[in-house]
């Protein structure tokens, strides 16, 4: 974005914002594009295998999340998520566990390159 | 006064500091405690001429190339690459390095070489790279892609650890990673996938298939072929049934194809207390433990075995006899090399890797420098011991450390500095000239077939193979015939097979041969000359486990009747083994409803035993999974009025067409016993593999 374009938006709400039947123009559109970009998030967030809903994970885990070679099905099955010492079991109520490595759901089948029999 | 203020404030931040500065060569040196007195550390090369190193191969020529990889843990993000190879040079043959060349630089994550045709294999993910000088200064002008397609997102988990084998095969780590690997000399060949797996290849004759084992850094392939590989947490590992034959079928239930063979994980003893962020994080991780209400679950911040790398097998004569067919593996994070010994087990073709004698207590060497990390090992001409030591302060991956812990850490601390050290007997000379095997002639090479040095004698096979010069064909003949050293024996069988010479009546002489190894390579072979089959049906009754073995997995390669008894014999006779089992399941025959007829004709089912109920289920498995119509009828007839039997063919069914995705024969529930069928399919119960993959 260049400076023009900066200061022209700004502005343009600077201007709007002292109208007032702008502003409630503004406040009811914005309501609105909330009230469906919510509901949009609600249908998507049931539609979701909450084993697969990286909505609350932030690029960087989700980095390094592959970056440790994470896949949801281990292709060795005796070494996976279920068993690994760095793997916590999903809480109550919950379907899927998580790793002490990265933020977000991690399946019991999945693995990662830091894969380690658990300690006794 | 301000300088006495200076020296108080440096003198606090020092003492502050959670972390330890590096050592110079020398001072390194003296940190090292060994277990034997016998032996002696030297330095073999040190920075400048050497930085990051993470392998060090001697080609035929005896020269010494190294890889480096100062990138690790992460690659700059300006795009330069710093992975390289260099040469070490010693020109004044005093045993140590005085200069360098570098062979080539600019390499994205390179981590292992292996000599070839003149000039260097080299794993460096997604591909395998064949690199060659051809001018004469010792700088790499022809880069070939030979392989192309393997994961390629850790660094410490790709392609890696390239070995050329007593089987004329080169053997490659990949971790299990997925991938379909393209051989870029033949483009219409398949893409093969090594999910799950690792790599193998031929080049002098364009094979390359998946081989069954997942290794991490780390290879070590015995006299005999037998491999064994490291995994961080896993030291040493073996994968007993190669993939060629575990795979031969689609419908085996799931098979772990690796097994931990230590007897004594996961403790190593190490010198050097854990650093101050490893004991807080794992004082936070047994908190979240404890907090989850996980109370089987503990991390160990030390004297735990979690960096091992670089299993390396000793078959060199620089060490006293003792340590030959030893398997020294480094743990980075513990600063030390352990070293195991290895025992056959008595009635199964696992291993068993031991301590030895002297190290009960102890490790074969023991640092109390923290930055000692010895990532790797070879073996060299001169039958020495070299230890590959990256060197680096921190050699973790920073994403598994809390942000706040890595606040005072510098990951490339030491990316600059790089050992290799020499372990030999005390009286071993440390410099044996060069060994110059390029110029030498066929005749000279198969005479070092015989040498006392692994190093020399794979290298002599290696450039035979690659020479093709089939005029010493019957001095290797009588060589396999006469010489009184099965490793000679066994390598001048496989040059003979790498020149295509092997024919019938050799591969029968290797079966009758007083080595069970090389008796066992007659069998393996005997499936490329049908005519041998008699003396291959003879070999199951074997008395040597491996052989026996063997056999239970080349007879499978045959598709007749003929060997049917013979299969059901060594089933009755090694049945309780897991590998046995699986060796038969994984052949058609061996899964098919005409062996389980076989099997009850021969009264095998008349005594009722774990292991027949484990075999029974999982047969059932494949005969469920493969679907073929009316064989599940055909199989569960075969035990009318034997309930036992009826419920443990009629779950193995069940979860075979469960876990294909077949629907399950209607007739089935008609023919069984009506107490089975009150009870139903008892899930998954005596199938000791419930699930099916590789497909």
């Amino acid at each position: 974005m260049t400076k023009q374009q900066r200061y022209s938006r700004r502005q343009f709400i600077g201007k709007s914002v002292f109208s007032g039947s702008t502003a409630l123009g503004l406040v009811l559109f914005l309501s609105r594009c909330q009230s469906k970009t919510t509901s949009e998030q609600e249908e998507k967030k049931v539609a979701t295998d909450p084993c697969e809903d990286f909505s609350g994970v932030s690029e960087a885990d989700l980095k390094t999340r592959k970056k440790l070679g994470y896949v949801k099905q281990s292709s060795r099955p005796e070494s996976k998520c279920g068993n690994c010492n760095l793997w916590l079991p999903p809480k109550e109520g919950q379907s899927c566990g998580s790793c002490m490595l990265f933020k977000g759901p991690v399946y019991t089948t999945g693995y990662c390159t830091y894969w380690a029999p658990q300690g006794k | 006064m301000k300088w006495l203020g200076l020296l108080l404030l440096i003198s606090l931040c020092l003492s502050c500091s959670h972390y330890k500065d590096a050592l110079s060569p020398e001072e390194a040196l003296t940190s090292f405690k060994l277990s034997d007195d016998r032996l002696a550390v030297s330095v073999f090369a040190a920075e400048p001429h050497v930085l990051d190193p993470v392998e060090m191969v001697f080609d035929e020529d005896g020269n010494a190339f190294v890889v480096e990889m100062p990138d690790y843990p992460s690659k700059p993000e300006d795009g330069t690459l710093g992975g390289a190879i260099r040469m070490l040079i010693d020109t004044n043959n005093d045993g140590r390095t005085d200069s360098m060349t570098v062979f080539a630089d600019h390499l994205s994550e390179a981590t292992s070489i292996l000599p070839w045709q003149g000039g260097l294999l080299v794993t460096a993910a997604p591909n395998i790279l064949f690199l060659k000088d051809t001018t004469g200064d010792h700088r790499a002008d022809v880069k070939e892609i030979l392989f192309t397609g393997f994961f390629a997102d850790n660094s410490e988990a790709q392609i890696t650890n390239l070995r050329y084998s007593i089987d004329n095969w080169i053997y490659a780590s990949n971790t299990g990673r997925e991938g379909e690997i393209r051989f870029t000399r033949n483009p219409k060949a398949a893409p093969v996938s090594v999910k799950g797996g690792d790599f193998r290849f031929r080049l002098d004759r364009g094979q390359f298939e998946v081989e069954s084992s997942s290794g991490q850094f780390g290879l070590a392939i015995d006299d005999w072929g037998n491999r064994f590989f490291t995994e961080n947490s896993l030291h040493i590992q073996q994968a007993p049934i190669p993939a060629r034959y575990l795979y031969r079928h689609k419908h085996l239930p799931t098979v772990e194809p690796t097994v931990n063979i230590s007897d004594h994980d996961p403790i190593m003893f190490q010198k050097t207390p854990a650093p101050y962020w490893r004991q807080e994080r794992t004082k936070r991780r047994n908190e979240q433990f404890e907090a989850a209400k996980l109370s089987d679950r503990h991390e160990y911040a030390d004297d735990h075995f979690t960096g091992a790398s670089g299993g390396t097998y000793y078959g060199g004569n620089a060490l006293p006899k003792d340590y030959y067919g030893s398997i020294f593996t480094g743990e980075v994070a513990g600063n030390l090399v352990h070293r195991d010994v290895l025992k056959r087990s008595p009635n199964s073709p696992q291993f068993i890797a031991q301590r030895g004698n002297q190290e009960a207590a102890h490790e074969f060497l023991a640092s109390t420098d923290p930055w000692f990390r010895p990532v790797n090992f070879t073996v060299g001409p001169d039958g020495a011991l070299y230890v590959i030591d990256m060197y680096r302060q921190h050699i973790e991956t920073p994403t598994a450390i809390p942000e706040d812990l890595k606040e005072d850490m510098d990951f490339m601390n030491g990316s600059k500095l790089g050992r290799i050290y020499r372990i030999a007997d005390k009286t071993s000379k440390t410099a044996i000239g060069q060994p110059k095997l390029r110029s030498k002639t066929s005749a000279e090479l198969v005479a070092l077939l015989g040498h006392t040095n692994q190093w020399w004698r794979l290298q002599a096979q290696r450039l035979l193979l690659e020479k093709q010069d089939k005029s010493v064909v019957l001095a290797l003949k009588d060589l396999f015939i006469k010489d009184m050293d099965p490793r000679t024996r066994l390598h001048a069988f496989f040059v003979l097979e790498g020149l295509n010479a092997l024919d019938a009546n050799l591969v029968k002489q290797a079966m009758q041969d007083a080595q069970p190894e090389i008796r066992a390579y007659g069998v393996m072979m005997a499936e490329h000359f049908p005519g041998t089959l008699p003396q291959l049906i003879e070999k199951a009754n074997d008395p040597s486990v491996p052989v026996a073995f063997q056999a239970a997995l080349s007879l499978g390669q045959f598709p007749t009747q003929q060997v049917t008894t013979a299969l059901a014999n060594l089933l009755e006779k090694h049945g309780k083994d897991t590998w046995f089992r699986t060796a038969v399941l994984s052949s058609e025959l061996g899964s098919s409803t005409g062996f389980a007829r076989h099997l009850v004709s021969s009264a095998y089912f008349n005594s009722i035993s774990p292991e027949k109920d484990t075999f029974l289920t999982d047969l059932a498995f494949v005969v469920g999974s493969r679907n073929r119509k009316g064989e599940a009828v055909q199989l569960l007839s075969l035990f009318s009025n034997q309930p036992h039997w009826q419920q443990i063919v009629f779950t193995g069914l069940t979860n075979g067409a469960k876990s294909a995705g077949v629907p399950l024969d209607d007739r089935l529930k008609s023919m069984i016993d009506p107490q089975v069928r009150r009870t139903g399919p008892p899930g998954v119960q005596n199938n000791s593999l419930p699930n099916k993959t590789n497909d």
